[in-house]
């Protein structure tokens, strides 16, 4: 793991830091292409400052993931970072043709927590065969848990017309900020021409707007 | 914060990546042994997902429109402007025919572009 660490060294760190607390890269190294599409290429290459940028691009995401699905949050870090390991461990042995992030990454964080779901279970069964209720608890698959929370269309178009409500930066705002690019915020907020506290501010607006739509009572 | 739960605002803050980095910590480490606040955590990162569901069916529905409203201004641009030039260049040509039979035809006839510069030319010459 140290190894690792030392490839891709913000792995374990907190999740998407503001530009304020970035450690700026030492001035002899070459500039990493900002664009995902030329990240990827460099990654695809084997170039270690690209796998960096990228996985401190997309960590948060896979963790956030992990932790929808019921991953206690120590547990899902190990697993990202397992996953991000894996990714690169594939790239060096030639077996990574295409690299699309952050999908591949949750795919393998997914993968993992399956697997240990699974062999927890088998040990569980193992050492505790009479305890039923924890064998169960123990194979229920987060997969299973993440879908009964999933929201249903209904609530989608709940949110879709509140969303529509909303004035037209923050729908901006909204859109690059959970459109799947991976943009930070600080990204977001260069865009769209504001200051970083301004788009956080907007977001937690409309997120309180939408959490109403969203976590509301069905319809019936 | 070891002591006390996560508030709405901690979890929230962390799931959008934007908590203090000196809280991430204690909060990490107090989610990770506490069941309300992991079960609390897992909602709050059940509802981000929801919400990039919602931003991606946003976002499918807004280019859907535009470009055929573009499409449309566009062409009304182009045929304005071109009845415009032809209104323009066609009115000399009515004038110098005078009010006979020339300029009860041309008013009739379809627009011809070769007709009007001729016409034009004429005007000109004669002027």
């Amino acid at each position: 793991m140290k190894a690792f660490a030392d490839v891709l060294p913000f792995v374990g760190a907190a999740p998407r830091p503001s530009p304020a607390v970035r450690v700026a890269p030492p001035v002899a190294r070459p500039p990493v292409p900002a664009d995902e599409a030329s990240l990827c290429a460099a990654a695809l290459r084997g170039e270690r400052e690209a796998w960096s940028t990228l996985v401190q691009r997309h960590n948060h995401r896979v963790v956030v993931t992990l932790l929808a699905r019921g991953v206690r949050v120590d547990r899902a870090k190990d697993i990202a970072q397992e996953a991000w390991m894996r990714l690169v461990e594939q790239q060096r042995q030639g077996r990574l043709e295409r690299l699309q992030l952050p999908g591949l990454a949750i795919a393998q964080a997914t993968f993992l927590s399956l697997e240990a779901a699974r062999r927890e279970a088998t040990s569980a069964r193992r050492h505790e065969p009479l305890d039923e209720p924890a064998i169960a608890a123990a194979l229920a698959d987060p997969q299973a848990d993440a879908e009964t929370r999933l929201v249903t269309e209904e609530r989608v178009e709940r949110a879709l017309e509140v969303l529509a409500g909303c004035s037209v930066s923050a729908k901006k705002v909204f859109r690059l900020a959970y459109g799947g690019d991976g943009l930070s915020h600080a990204e977001v907020a260069e865009r769209v021409g504001l200051s970083l506290q301004r788009v956080r501010q907007i977001l937690c607006e409309v997120r309180a707007k939408l959490r109403t739509a969203l976590e509301g009572e069905e319809e019936s | 914060m070891s002591g006390r739960h996560a508030t709405a605002a901690e979890l929230e803050l962390y799931v959008l990546g934007a908590l203090d980095a000196d809280q991430v910590g204690s909060f990490e480490a107090h989610c990770a042994a506490c069941d309300a606040c992991a079960a609390a955590l897992s909602g709050e990162a059940s509802l981000e997902l929801s919400f990039e569901q919602v931003a991606r069916r946003s976002a499918r529905a807004v280019p859907a429109a535009r470009p055929l409203r573009t499409v449309a201004y566009g062409v009304a641009g182009v045929v304005a402007m071109a009845a415009t030039v032809l209104l323009w260049m066609g009115r000399p040509a009515a004038g110098v025919g005078g009010a006979g039979e020339g300029t009860a035809a041309m008013s009739h006839a379809p627009l011809d572009d070769g007709a009007i510069l001729d016409a034009r030319n004429d005007a000109l010459d004669g002027g």
